[in-house]
């Protein structure tokens, strides 16, 4: 059987993540190309002890905010994009520049670049495979990336805006919901 | 995860590299002369089965396609545009009331040439020629 446990905080943090995620890519924006998702996906990673949230939070967000808005055939790529940032940030709970919460921040901001990174390596070459604004071959495959650095540059950004403001919400939510006797060291 | 630390600097030699090749050959493509210029008349080309449109537009300095066609939108009522966006920006999908449909999408063209970036990022110069070409999807 499926398992699906998930404890008080877990709960209320994926209520807060689904909320936030999909709130942001409809009713409200940031701007053009910056996104929480991206933080979002990656604290999935990081917090939940159940890994298989850390994939099926993201997805939820992705899916049900681009069938409400719409996308093209690239939504292959952007979905799964979106199913590898979480493993970004279960390899930064293992690996930390320190114990403090500023070197985790500066952790997580490192990998949450790195998402960003391979975000736009992967769903741009969708982008030559799955439309014709590109010719199918290595230059193609350069031409693309080129013209798609404009906006690579306020996803970044984002990024590293929004991975602190994400965490730190996410550590104050725990401090004041979790029992003394359930915390964990993350 | 055996190893955390190892995979992370793999995966930062991975994902940088290839990155920072690329702004390096951007870097040598974008070597183009800025255009001192007055206030020009720049034209904006609108073409589908059924229409075949022109605009101008008064314009005194580089601008993006987005903010040029914004301008027109403001000034001229007998030309109007809708924008969706998408995870890699935005994309026009109605202009004049035509809906470019599941097989179609506005191509724009600059000065005879297809634009290589979204109408956000695509600059034009002051007496440059917008076209807008209501265009199949090829999927092959």
């Amino acid at each position: 059987m499926t398992n699906l446990k998930l404890n008080k905080f877990e709960t209320k943090l994926i209520v807060a993540f689904l909320t936030v995620g999909i709130l942001s890519r409809t009713l409200f924006h940031f701007g053009e190309n910056v996104e929480i998702v991206t933080a979002i996906s990656i604290a999935a990673g990081y917090f939940f002890t159940n890994k298989r949230f850390s994939w099926i939070v993201p997805f939820l967000i992705i899916s049900i905010t681009d069938i409400l808005i719409g996308n093209t055939m690239i939504f292959l790529y952007t979905w799964s994009a979106f199913l590898v940032t979480p493993m970004f940030g279960m390899i930064a709970q293992k690996v930390s520049l320190g114990s403090k919460t500023s070197s985790k921040i500066l952790t997580l901001q490192f990998v949450g670049i790195l998402s960003t990174l391979f975000f736009y390596l992967w769903t741009n070459f969708g982008v030559v495979l799955t439309t014709d604004m590109y010719a199918k071959t290595f230059e193609g495959l350069v031409q693309s990336y080129i013209n798609a650095l404009p906006f690579l540059r306020p996803q970044l950004t984002g990024t590293i805006i929004f991975i602190p403001i994400v965490f730190l919400g996410v550590f104050a939510l725990k401090k004041f919901n979790v029992h003394p006797a359930e915390k964990r060291q993350y | 995860m055996k190893n955390p630390l190892k995979l992370l600097v793999i995966l930062t030699a991975i994902l940088i590299l290839p990155v920072g090749g690329i702004l390096i050959v951007s870097q040598n493509l974008n070597n183009k002369p800025i255009a001192e210029v007055t206030q020009l008349k720049s034209t904006i080309v609108v073409e589908s089965l059924d229409t075949n449109l022109n605009f101008s537009i008064f314009q005194s300095s580089t601008q993006n396609v987005l903010d040029v066609i914004t301008k027109l939108a403001e000034e001229n009522n007998t030309f109007s545009f809708e924008t969706k966006e998408y995870s890699f920006g935005k994309l026009i999908t109605t202009i004049n009331g035509v809906e470019a449909k599941d097989t179609e999408f506005w191509a724009l063209y600059i000065n005879s040439e297809m634009a290589q970036l979204g109408i956000s990022e695509q600059t034009v110069n002051p007496g440059d020629t917008i076209k807008f070409i209501l265009t199949q999807i090829n999927l092959n």
